[in-house]
């Protein structure tokens, strides 16, 4: 390739270089307007929007291009969502101004504004937003706005159709309910009810147009995993329902995972955010089941809200009084929430060391690193649902990366690679959704001084991983730099054993489940075929969960040498392990 | 690739260079002055086709407007962007008219006293 030379460039350099600083000037004057601006082509597409445009839709001016205007403005708040804003700029395409009630008490309100560029053919067009809230009342506002509502726009309030998601929506889907019900009396029917989890957050974090996208999409999946028979709606909100035959009331839980499985196995990319967002949606389920005749449609929903209400308050974890249990879940995501954005702000997430030894000594070989995320209060938080909440938001890359900085910082601290101790680490496994976590765990343990040949990843073996082939890889490369990969939470799995021959690992680790019945007899035996097997395919083995003493022998007699558990230590702070290490023994 | 007649690049430059990615640098006229093999083959443009050429030459219509403004602010000291230095969803135009939705990471490289943008582009979706 040839690159380019400046004195064989344009004549005009020079010329360009000054249309440049005036146009520069000419946004920067154009960002200090206190009215939103946004210019348009001929077709209302975005081609251009100042910042307070952007403030004004919640979404960056990046993910706006080329969008119709119309539906920008249709997300606004409006108080009367009657007004057909499409309809308005058709019937005055080239210059016209309304106002707009944004709230009643205070009174907001906006006046949007719009004309065609001059001489442009086709023209494109200049919109202005104003905020016009002292200069109104809300009898003016009102007035002018009943002459606007066309009968047209009467039928489509009726037939309530969710623009967002082109599903029904709950008025429509409990007279369906209602018909089919009196039709087919005796049919086993149930209602579906299904809660995006954290949605709330969502839209707080990714704006209301990400939001959007991720209700449309699950729609979309919904409706691809819908039976012919089955009727689908949203419920409001972040709430879908389906209304599904039953053959018997085994078939309720199949339908449950099937719609479940259909919107979570797979991530989704909202188009709208500026930068690449991974969202994980997690659906919340409850359910009624009706026979025709016995209930009505208000009832069965009311006892499919209730199901659901009960499932979430489990989910999250909440131990409050029933009347306050929305209120709970709320403030239970928040704090989530609000551990997620401490630890991203702080650039750290607390890290405890567990230490993992030789059975045979006691004597610590390595320690496991054990993250302990705290809220900005200092209320330590579990960590699966920290992690959980992490790739809901489609923070997981941001989190995970986080999480090995913290980890390899402590251990630099410790100086634990001095002593020749092992550093284990736990990856989810989203991080090996997409190619280069290997190469991002070598480069930071580069710049934190961590030897890769004192590194252990620890893989929990998942069917939630799109696309195996890139995990195999990854794994290869990190071994092929010395890193030694184990397969944790062994065991408890569906498919154990498919992965220790589908993944190139070195070990594994046993799930502490089968180290608490070691005493059993039969789990023993278990136990003795797996400390074989391991060692007939040159598989490493760590036994996780040693508690007592009668564990330790037991697990000592099957032929184990490595172990972790309360009998040898608990996850414990840096500052403990150095205190109890300078100890003299 | 870039002639010797270049100044040294800097280690971020470099890396992106390496990346193996479809890469592209501008300069501060906003003009094409490199592109890799990488580029040429999942975007479709020759290297003659771009070399010398406004890069609003690979924007979608409704991006360029915007682009030019933005771009034109850069110029202003003192120079700041929202679009730098981290991932960036955008459509790119291909040569024969159709669009790759792609991740861009574009950095500003100053370079003997010339302002370079420098981008690697992941394509995410099929041209379309």
């Amino acid at each position: 390739m040839t690159a380019f030379r400046p004195e064989s460039g344009p004549p005009s350099a020079t010329l360009i270089q000054d249309l440049w600083n005036t146009l520069g000037r000419l946004e920067s004057a154009l960002a200090a307007i206190s009215d939103a601006l946004c210019i348009t082509n001929n077709e209302h597409l975005v081609l251009w929007c100042n910042q307070q445009f952007e403030e004004l839709v919640s979404a960056p001016r990046l993910t706006l291009l080329g969008k119709p205007i119309e539906d920008l403005i249709q997300r606004l708040p409006f108080e009367d969502r009657r007004v057909d804003l499409r309809a308005t700029f058709q019937q005055h395409p080239e210059v016209g101004a309304i106002d707009m009630l944004m709230r009643k008490e205070p009174i907001s309100a906006l006046r949007i504004e719009w004309s065609h560029v001059t001489g442009e053919n086709p023209p494109s067009t200049i919109f202005t937003f104003r905020d016009i809230s002292d200069q109104v009342t809300l009898e003016e506002l009102r007035s002018q706005q009943i002459e606007l509502i066309s009968e047209e726009t009467r039928f489509a309030i009726s037939s309530a159709l969710c623009p967002i998601t082109g599903l029904k929506m709950r008025p429509s889907m409990l007279r369906d309910i209602e018909a089919t019900l009196a039709a087919d009396a005796g049919q086993l029917r149930a209602l579906l009810l299904f809660n995006v989890r954290a949605f709330r957050l969502i839209n707080d974090r990714h704006g209301y147009s990400a939001g959007d996208e991720l209700l449309a999409e699950i729609a979309r999946r919904l409706k691809q995993a819908l039976r012919s028979d089955d009727a689908l709606a949203r419920m409001g909100g972040d709430q879908f329902g389906v209304f599904a035959k039953l053959s018997d009331i085994e078939e309720l839980s199949a339908i449950t995972h099937r719609l479940k499985g259909a919107v979570e196995s797979t991530p989704f990319l909202p188009a709208t955010t500026q930068a690449v967002v991974e969202l994980n949606p997690q659906l919340d389920a409850g359910s009624a089941v009706i026979r025709g005749g016995q209930s009505t449609p208000h009832s069965l929903l009311r006892a499919a809200e209730m199901a659901l209400d009960r499932v979430q308050r489990g989910a999250s974890s909440s131990q409050q009084a029933d009347s306050d249990g929305g209120q709970d879940e709320l403030r239970d995501e928040l704090a989530m929430s609000s551990a997620v954005d401490h630890c991203l702000q702080h650039n750290l997430i607390p890290i405890a060391l567990q230490p993992m030894v030789m059975l045979e000594t006691g004597e610590p070989y390595g320690f496991e690193a054990l993250a302990r995320p705290l809220t900005a209060d200092g209320i330590p938080i579990p960590v699966h649902r920290f992690m959980a909440l992490s790739e809901q938001l489609g923070l997981m890359t941001q989190v995970g990366e986080l999480l090995i900085r913290s980890t390899f910082d402590v251990f630099r601290q410790g100086r634990l690679a001095h002593e020749g101790m092992r550093l284990s680490l736990n990856l989810s496994p989203s991080q090996f959704a997409h190619s280069g976590i290997a190469d991002r765990l070598v480069t930071i343990a580069q710049q934190f001084q961590m030897p890769l040949d004192l590194l252990t990843v620890e893989i929990t073996e998942t069917a939630l991983v799109a696309d195996e082939s890139i995990m195999r890889d990854e794994i290869t490369q990190l071994r092929e730099r010395g890193v030694y990969v184990l397969l944790d939470d062994f065991g408890t799995g569906f498919s154990s054993l498919n992965w220790i021959f589908n993944v190139p690992t070195d070990g594994i680790k046993i799930d502490r489940s089968y180290t608490a019945a070691v005493t059993d007899p039969r789990r023993r035996l278990i136990m003795a075929s797996l400390a074989n097997m391991c060692r007939d395919l040159g598989l490493d083995v760590v036994v996780e969960g040693i508690e007592t003493e009668q564990h330790r022998a037991l697990l000592q007699e099957l032929g184990f040498r490595k172990g972790q558990g309360y009998l040898f230590g608990k996850p414990m702070s840096l500052d403990t392990i150095s205190t109890s290490r300078s100890r003299p023994s | 690739m870039a002639s010797n007649a270049q100044p040294a690049t800097t280690a971020n430059y470099q890396s992106l260079r390496d990346s193996g990615l479809p890469f592209i640098v501008a300069n501060r006229l906003g003009m094409v002055c490199e592109i890799n093999e990488a580029f040429e083959a999942v975007y479709g443009w020759a290297h003659r086709d771009l070399i010398g050429e406004s890069l609003s030459l690979i924007l979608p219509e409704a991006h360029k407007m915007s682009h030019q403004l933005a771009f034109s602010r850069f110029q202003l000291p003192p120079t700041q962007s929202a679009i730098l230095g981290h991932p960036l969803r955008l459509a790119t135009r291909c040569a024969n008219g159709t669009e790759i939705v792609s991740e861009h990471f574009i950095i500003a490289e100053e370079r003997a006293d010339e302002w370079y943008f420098v981008a690697t582009l992941k394509p995410l979706t099929q041209a379309a």
